[in-house]
């Protein structure tokens, strides 16, 4: 794994040069994201053409959403991931057909509200670091699932198919694991690499 | 309020926690999963990247521009099942047509206040842009020598093109056109911006041409903004379009003004 390469990279944000009106930053934020967005939406389209569809309305929601980006919350490549997740859900609803991602019910982590220190200032490379650090404090099998069912675009359904496990299971792990994740992203203080054994 | 108005909204007003965090993993996942690949056999297909930067300088550069008033959501950019064909004789008169289109247009405010969303008929969306939008403009079609633009009888095809730059949004309307089908080949649409490189007009998407003649109306609805549109072309494209073309084919120009 290469969680140390991953790890020393550190990116000065693009998308606020981009809400400022500096044309230049558009490529090398084309540049730096073309990858994941694209990496996403080919599993998420129908065919390459529906893909290049929806990476030209992820860039287009970027660039109109650039000023909203607030690095205290998020890394800008999570926002990115966020915003090209939202787009995809969306061309999945107008679609009616293929992969639909999966939603959270509204509220699911209402639970963990005390747990989390909203005013938490992380700057954007230990945000990054932690989301890196959270994977690593899985376990394999719940690693596994998130990956199915965030970057795959896997359904739990189709989740629970390929691993065998019961749907009730693969929910719970998934929801657990992204409990667990947020966190220890909202919070400052909480210890990292503990692994996850359930 | 558009599709993409009311992304950007819900992006700002309902940007949860869950989201960042299913963000931040999913861009982990990503980034642990590139590093080691030798070869990216999946690679964002060179002329996509283009495309993308250039429409991004473009709203980078005048984001003012980006300030499209809604006038219908019509149709989808490749639904070519939103193609319309008019009748062939109105049954209202030109000013009874305008009145009833300025009803049209009320009862869709009226109504997209109530509904956020209420698609409306082509003709009725031209006949709306005309009325409301003072601004709007109408340009005639040429043909070239493609044969799609000739009829058996040596006709050729003609018709407008209506466009808003308040609202983005147009209505094509096309006679003696060459049915196509879309088994196998499309027309596609790009917009040529004032503000933007020439080498990427904007993508307006494919639509067909029914058989049976007649007039027929096709919705524009671009997804990506359209500053100053300053040409409208016609391509004749395989199924499903293209992302760049080659503009081997060109079937008809409307230069906006011309």
């Amino acid at each position: 794994m290469g969680g140390t390469a991953v790890a020393t990279t550190v990116s000065i944000p693009l998308l606020p040069r981009i809400a400022a009106g500096d044309e230049r930053a558009v490529r090398e934020c084309v540049g730096r994201y073309a990858s994941l967005v694209w990496s996403l939406a080919r599993r998420w389209s129908v065919d390459a053409l529906d893909a290049e569809d929806a990476v030209q309305e992820v860039f287009v929601d970027l660039w109109r959403t650039a000023a909203r980006f607030d690095a205290t919350r998020a890394s800008e490549a999570g926002w990115v991931a966020m915003v090209a997740r939202r787009r995809l859900i969306d061309r999945s609803r107008r679609r009616l057909r293929g992969p639909v991602l999966e939603q959270f019910p509204t509220g699911f982590d209402a639970e963990d509200e005390s747990e989390c220190d909203r005013d938490a200032d992380i700057d954007r490379e230990s945000r990054a670091e932690r989301a890196r650090a959270v994977l690593r404090a899985l376990a394999p099998a719940q690693r596994r699932l998130l990956e199915l069912s965030l970057l795959e675009g896997k359904t739990h359904d189709e989740i629970a198919r390929e691993t065998d496990l019961p749907l009730g299971t693969v929910k719970s792990h998934i929801r657990r694991g992204l409990q667990r994740a947020r966190a220890l992203l909202m919070a400052t203080t909480l210890p990292i690499g503990v692994e996850d054994a359930r | 309020m558009s599709t993409d108005e009311r992304f950007s909204s819900e992006i700002d007003q309902h940007t949860s926690d869950w989201e960042l965090v299913a963000g931040e993993l999913t861009a982990a996942l990503h980034a642990e999963r590139v590093i080691g690949q030798v070869a990216d056999s999946t690679s964002i297909p060179a002329g996509l990247v283009d495309r993308v930067v250039a429409d991004g300088e473009v709203m980078v550069n005048g984001a003012s521009m980006v300030s499209a008033t809604p006038i219908a959501d019509i149709g989808t950019r490749r639904d070519v099942g939103s193609n319309a064909p008019k009748a062939s004789a109105r049954a209202l008169s030109m000013a009874s047509g305008w009145l009833a289109a300025a009803a049209v247009f009320v009862f869709w405010v009226a109504s997209a206040n109530r509904t956020g969303k209420i698609p409306m008929r082509a003709d009725a969306l031209r006949d709306s842009i005309l009325v409301s939008d003072a601004t709007a403009s109408t340009s005639l079609w040429t043909a070239t020598a493609d044969q799609s633009t000739r009829g058996a009888s040596g006709s050729v095809a003609s018709g407008d093109v209506v466009w808003s730059a308040r609202a983005q949004r147009g209505v094509m309307r096309f006679a003696g056109l060459l049915p196509n089908d879309r088994r196998r080949w499309q027309y596609q649409l790009w917009i040529f911006d004032k503000r933007r490189d020439q080498r990427f007009p904007v993508d307006g998407g494919v639509f067909d041409i029914p058989a049976g003649g007649g007039e027929v109306l096709i919705p524009i609805n671009p997804r990506i903004p359209v500053g100053d549109a300053i040409m409208f072309a016609i391509t004749v494209e395989p199924a499903g379009g293209v992302v760049v073309s080659t503009r081997e084919r060109l079937a008809l120009l409307a230069k906006v003004g011309g």
